[in-house]
């Protein structure tokens, strides 16, 4: 069960947001699915919510890839830690795009029910993306 | 004392592509990476260029080059404007106006 569980958490955020291939959304995303990302605006909500997530990711970094290190498994909970790695050719948070690669880390919290991700937590380094970017100087101003 | 947050990698200035910080001294910009990057950085002007080329082409100096480059494609000596090898040029067609 939990490397199930495990190959669910590493599925969706290898194929759905590392791949594009969003019909693994409609797979194994329950219907009211509930996800959580500080860095969006509102709660991410069914297979529909995590497509439009990742779809916007994804644009503005369409080489997108994440690539899964470390996984933790517990009854119906998976803790998975990642590696995002994607060029800014796109537009994203409103701002052209820049041409930079960038590299982040993050780490997500997912409860499995019969096979479907149920709700989800995720934190990663927006603010390491943000320097990466150009947009937070990388070092303090003396 | 907390330092303020680093990133481990950073895009690299000059090709754009992600390093780790401690591989910054020994990365090496991928040819084709840069010119992709410096493009990017320079698209503006890209996207500008048939604009402003196509304004200097009503210009009466672009209007001059154009006919120059004509009467020398005709000549059959485009590089030196339609000056034939050993030969008085062919001139069928009247210079433009400068209008």
């Amino acid at each position: 069960m939990s490397e199930q569980n495990k190959r669910i958490s590493g599925r969706i955020l290898e194929e759905v947001f590392g791949g594009g291939r969003m019909e693994t959304a409609d797979e194994l995303i329950a219907a009211d699915g509930i996800g959580h990302d500080p860095a969006l605006p509102e709660p991410v909500r069914g297979p529909q919510g995590v497509k439009e997530a990742a779809g916007g990711y994804r644009a503005g970094f369409p080489d997108l890839t994440l690539r899964v290190e470390t996984q933790v498994a517990e009854g119906d909970w998976v803790c998975t830690r990642w590696t995002a790695v994607g060029t800014n050719s796109g537009e994203f948070w409103g701002m052209a795009p820049t041409g930079k690669q960038t590299t982040v880390t993050g780490i997500t919290i997912d409860r499995i029910a019969d096979g479907r991700i149920v709700e989800s937590w995720t934190n990663w380094d927006s603010l390491g993306l943000m320097q990466q970017l150009g947009i937070v100087p990388a070092a303090m101003p003396a | 004392m907390l330092a303020f947050p680093q990133p481990r990698h950073l895009p690299c200035p000059n090709c754009g592509q992600s390093v780790p910080r401690e591989q910054e001294q020994a990365h090496v910009c991928d040819d084709e990476r840069r010119l992709d990057y410096t493009l990017v950085q320079l698209r503006a002007e890209v996207a500008a260029l048939d604009d402003q080329l196509a304004a200097w082409l009503e210009s009466p100096q672009g209007k001059f080059a154009a006919w120059l480059a004509e009467r020398g494609r005709r000549s059959g000596d485009g590089e030196r404007g339609g000056e034939a090898a050993g030969g008085a040029a062919r001139d069928d067609d009247p210079p433009p106006s400068r209008d």
